[in-house]
C-alpha cells in the first residue's frame, strides 16, 4: 500500500473518533506537536531503522508522549502506529487527518510562505482576503523561508498566490533572458 | 605441225648444204625461192591455225586486257572507297575528337562549378556556424551577465531589506489580492 493510501485510512480512523468525540480539532493539534518531533533526523531514524526493536521504540515514544502532554486517544493511536511499524508515516498521517478535517468543517488551510513571520494583523488580513476569494473559512499556516527573500507566497486549493521577491527575480532574470535572444 | 616441222629441217639443211659450195648470185635466188616456198608451205599448211591461234591468242589477250581492266576498275573503285573510308574515318575521328574534347571541357565545367558550389556551400555552413557559435557564446555571456546582475540585485536587496520594507511587500501583496478580488 502506497504511503498516502495508508496516512488517509489511519487519518480517516482518528478522525471518525474525534467526530465522535467531538474533540476532532483537539487531536489534530495534538498530532502536530508529535509529528513536529519528526522533524528531529535522530528520532526519525529510530523509528524507520528496523535495528530498534519495537519496545524501545515504545518506550522512546512513551517519554516523549510525557513531555508533548497528548489526550489518551492521541497516545494510544500513537502506540498503535508503532506496533503497525506506521509511526514512520506520522507527519503524513497529520497532514492527512487535516485535509479531511477541513474538509469535514467546510474550509481551506492556506499554506503560507513568508521570509519573515506575518505580524498578527497581516494574517488576519491575509486570511481574510482568502476567504473572500474562496468564499469558505480558511486556516492560514505559516511557514518560513528566507530563500523567498521577501514577500508571500499562499497556496490554498490548488492554487498559488505568489508576491515574492524571489519570484519577481526569476521572472525579470527570464524577461531578459528573453529580450536578448 | 609434224609435217609443217619436217618441212622446216628440209628448207634450213639446204642453204647449210649450199654454203659448202659456192657464194653468189645463184645462191642468193635459191635462198629466196626457198624462203618463198617456205612461206608458201606455211601459209598453205599452217596460216589458218596459226591465224586461229593468234586469233585465239588476241582474243585471250583481248580477255585478260579486259579482265586486267575490270581488276584495275574494281581495285581502283576499292581503292576510291578505301580512300573515301579512310576520309570518312578522319572526319570520324576528328568528329570524336572534337566531340571527347567538348565533353572533357563540359566535365571540366562541371567539376569546376561543382567545386564552386561546394566551395561556396562549405563557406556558408562556415560562416553560419561561426555565426551560430557566436550567438550562443553572446547568449552564454549575457545569461552570465544577467545571472550575475540578479545575483548582484538579491544580494543587496537581502542586505537592504529591513522589517519595514516587509512589512510594505506583505502590505503591497494583499493590496494585489484584495484588488484582484474585488476586479
Amino acid at each position: 500500500m502506497s504511503s498516502p493510501a495508508i496516512a488517509h485510512r489511519y487519518a480517516r480512523a482518528l478522525l471518525d473518533i474525534g467526530l465522535e468525540r467531538r474533540n476532532f480539532e483537539q487531536l489534530g493539534r495534538e498530532l502536530d506537536r508529535v509529528a513536529g518531533l519528526f522533524e528531529s533526523a535522530d528520532l526519525r531514524e529510530l523509528f524507520r531503522n528496523p535495528k530498534f526493536r519495537k519496545e524501545a521504540r515504545k518506550k522512546v515514544l512513551t517519554d516523549l508522549l510525557r513531555r508533548v502532554m497528548v489526550s489518551p486517544v492521541c497516545r494510544n493511536f500513537l502506540l498503535l502506529l508503532v506496533d503497525r511499524n506506521r509511526i514512520a508515516y506520522l507527519p503524513e498521517i497529520a497532514a492527512a487527518f487535516h485535509e479531511q478535517a477541513d474538509e469535514h468543517a467546510g474550509r481551506l488551510r492556506a499554506r503560507v510562505t513568508v521570509a519573515r513571520r506575518l505580524s498578527e494583523p497581516e494574517a488576519a488580513r491575509l486570511r481574510t482576503v482568502l476567504q473572500k476569494v474562496t468564499g469558505r473559512q480558511v486556516l492560514v499556516e505559516q511557514s518560513e523561508d528566507p530563500e523567498i527573500i521577501g514577500g508571500v507566497i499562499a497556496r490554498i486549493g490548488g492554487r498559488i498566490y505568489d508576491g515574492s521577491v524571489r519570484t519577481q527575480l526569476d521572472t525579470l532574470r527570464g524577461q531578459l533572458k528573453r529580450a536578448g535572444t | 605441225m609434224r609435217r609443217l616441222a619436217f618441212l622446216a629441217v628440209m628448207f634450213t639443211a639446204t642453204p647449210a648444204f649450199a654454203s659448202g659450195g659456192e657464194a653468189g648470185w645463184t645462191m642468193v635466188l635459191f635462198q629466196a625461192i626457198n624462203l618463198a616456198i617456205l612461206l608458201w608451205l606455211i601459209v598453205r599448211y599452217a596460216g589458218k591455225p596459226i591465224a586461229g591461234a593468234l586469233v585465239r591468242r588476241s582474243e585471250s589477250v583481248s580477255k585478260e586486257i579486259d579482265e586486267a581492266t575490270r581488276l584495275h576498275a574494281e581495285a581502283q573503285a576499292l581503292l576510291d572507297q578505301y580512300e573515301e573510308k579512310i576520309a570518312g574515318l578522319e572526319a570520324a575521328t576528328t568528329d570524336v575528337v572534337s566531340s571527347l574534347r567538348a565533353q572533357g571541357e563540359a566535365e571540366k565545367e562541371r567539376l569546376i562549378a561543382e567545386a564552386t558550389s561546394d566551395a561556396e556551400r562549405i563557406r556558408r555552413d562556415a560562416e553560419r556556424a561561426a555565426r551560430n557559435e557566436f550567438i550562443r557564446a553572446r547568449e552564454r555571456l549575457e545569461a552570465e551577465v544577467i545571472d550575475l546582475a540578479i545575483a548582484a540585485a538579491e544580494q543587496a536587496i537581502r542586505e537592504k531589506l529591513t522589517p519595514a520594507d516587509h512589512r510594505r511587500l506583505t502590505g503591497e501583496y494583499l493590496g494585489r489580492l484584495e484588488e484582484a478580488n474585488r476586479g
